[in-house]
C-alpha cells in the first residue's frame, strides 16, 4: 500500500503534467506529488529524447557559428543520451532492440541532415529554451521548454520537434497545437509586435524516414479553451482528486503499475 | 475549530557606509480545519502567504521583484522600467556568445561594455544578442581581451 508521502507542490505547471493528469490522475500523483520513479520506461520515449538531444546539439552548433556536425557526431550525441538510461529499465516494443533503434536513428539523422530543415529560415534565438510565464492570474506560472525559436523579419517561429511512427496528416498540426499555442502565448509577450508562427517538424520512424514541416494556426479561441482546461485540471489537482483511470492504451506501458495495484486511496 | 496559519518573513538590504535597512512582515490567517487534512492545500496557502509577504517587503524596501507579470526566459531577469527592451537574451544566446568569444579569444563582457554600454552579457536584449552573435560570427568585433 502507498503510504502517506509528503506532497511536493510546485510553483508552476507544465503541459506534460496537465496531460498526465488528464490521462490518469493517479499517475500524476505518483509522478509529480509523491516523486516516485517509474519502474520501466518505454524505448520510444528514450529514443525520442535521444534524437531530440542530437537535433539540439545540431542547432546549438549553428547558433554558435561552429561547423555543422557530421552524422557520426550526431550519432555520438544520440548514443550518449541513450546511455543515460539504464537498459534494464527500458521496455522495448515488438521487434525492437537497441541495435534496431540505433540503426533507425542513423537513418533519421541522415534524413534530417540532408533536408532543407537543417538550414534554418531565420535567426536562431533559442534552442531547448525554457520559458516561464503567466497564463491566467489564478494559475501558477506555465513552465515549458521550446525546441527551437527562430526570428524572421516579420515573425517569431516557435518550433516543436516530433518523432512519429508515420507521417502526419495536414490536419494533425492543428489537432495537436495546444502545447505550441500556450508557448506561443508566452513568446508573443516577450517579443511584442512580432507575429507568432507555430510549426511542427515531424521526423518519421519509418524504414525510409521522412521529414515534414507543418504549420499550426494560432487559434485564439482554442488557446482560451486550453487555458480553461488547465484551470479545471488545476482545480482538480488542488482538490486532491487522484484516482486511477484504467485504459488498455496506457496501463500496458505505465511504469507505476505496482504502485497502482497497491493503492488503496489517498491519505487523509 | 479553525486552525491558524502564521508566516513571517524579514529581509535586510545593504546601504552605503556599511549601513542597512530592514523590513519584516508577519501574517496570520485562520484556516478551515477541514483543509488541514489536505497537505497540498495547506502548502498552497502557505506559498501564497509568503508571496504576499515577499511583495510587501520588496515594496517597503523599494526592491524590484523578480516575479513579473510578463513571461521570462530561464536566464532572463525580467522586464525593466529603464527604457531597455523588456526581455534579456535567451540562455542559448548567452551560451553561444561565450562559446564564440572563447574561440576568438575575446572578452564578451568587454565587448558588451564597449558596444552597448551595458555591464554584462546577461544585460543584452534578445535583439542585441542576435546582432552581437552575427558580428562575432563574421569577425566584426575588434576588441581583444
Amino acid at each position: 500500500m502507498i503510504t502517506a508521502a509528503s506532497p511536493q507542490p510546485r510553483d508552476y505547471i507544465s503541459y506534460s503534467a496537465v496531460r498526465t493528469f488528464q490521462g490518469c490522475p493517479l499517475r500524476y500523483r505518483f509522478r509529480y506529488l509523491d516523486g516516485l520513479s517509474e519502474e520501466v520506461v518505454s524505448a520510444s520515449l528514450v529514443f525520442g529524447s535521444a534524437i531530440h538531444a542530437a537535433v539540439e546539439f545540431f542547432s546549438m552548433r549553428q547558433l554558435s557559428g561552429e561547423p555543422c556536425p557530421t552524422r557520426d557526431e550526431l550519432l555520438e550525441v544520440y548514443q550518449d543520451a541513450w546511455k543515460q538510461e539504464r537498459e534494464a529499465e527500458i521496455c522495448f516494443g515488438k521487434n525492437e532492440t537497441v541495435d534496431s533503434l540505433h540503426s533507425l536513428a542513423d537513418r533519421m539523422l541522415r534524413t534530417f541532415l540532408t533536408s532543407d530543415l537543417a538550414k534554418p529560415r531565420g535567426r536562431i534565438i533559442g534552442v531547448e529554451e525554457e520559458l516561464r510565464g503567466e497564463l491566467t492570474p489564478d494559475l501558477p506560472d506555465l513552465l515549458g521548454r521550446v525546441d527551437l525559436l527562430l526570428e524572421t523579419d516579420d515573425a517569431v517561429v516557435v518550433q516543436d520537434f516530433k518523432t512519429s511512427r508515420s507521417a502526419w496528416a495536414e490536419t494533425q498540426a492543428d489537432e495537436q497545437s495546444e502545447q505550441l499555442l500556450l508557448y506561443g502565448d508566452l513568446v508573443r509577450k516577450l517579443m511584442p509586435g512580432k507575429q507568432i508562427r507555430l510549426e511542427f517538424v515531424v521526423l518519421t520512424k519509418t524504414k525510409s524516414p521522412k521529414i515534414q514541416l507543418l504549420e499550426a494556426c494560432f487559434d485564439e479561441s482554442k488557446l482560451d479553451r486550453t487555458k480553461l482546461v488547465f484551470q479545471n485540471v488545476w482545480s482538480a489537482i488542488q482538490a486532491g482528486h487522484f484516482y486511477p483511470a484504467p485504459s488498455p492504451m496506457q496501463c500496458g506501458g505505465c511504469g507505476y503499475r505496482s504502485h497502482c495495484d497497491a493503492w488503496r486511496g489517498n491519505p487523509t | 475549530m479553525p486552525a491558524k496559519l502564521t508566516v513571517g518573513l524579514s529581509r535586510k538590504v545593504g546601504e552605503p557606509n556599511y549601513g542597512s535597512r530592514g523590513a519584516s512582515v508577519n501574517l496570520e490567517v485562520e484556516l478551515d480545519s477541514a483543509l488541514i487534512t489536505d497537505p497540498f492545500v495547506v502548502q498552497d496557502r502557505v506559498r501564497k502567504l509568503y508571496t504576499l509577504a515577499r511583495r510587501g517587503i520588496e515594496e517597503e524596501l523599494g526592491i524590484e521583484s523578480p516575479a513579473t507579470e510578463s513571461p521570462r526566459l530561464s536566464t532572463s531577469h525580467a522586464g525593466s522600467a529603464n527604457g531597455r527592451e523588456p526581455t534579456t537574451l535567451t540562455s542559448s544566446q548567452q551560451r553561444a556568445i561565450f562559446a564564440i568569444a572563447r574561440r576568438s579569444r575575446l572578452d564578451p563582457n568587454h565587448l558588451v561594455q564597449s558596444r552597448y554600454r551595458l555591464d554584462r552579457v546577461e544585460d543584452l536584449s534578445i535583439r542585441q544578442a542576435s546582432e552581437l552573435i552575427d558580428a562575432l560570427k563574421h569577425g566584426q568585433t575588434e576588441l581583444r581581451s
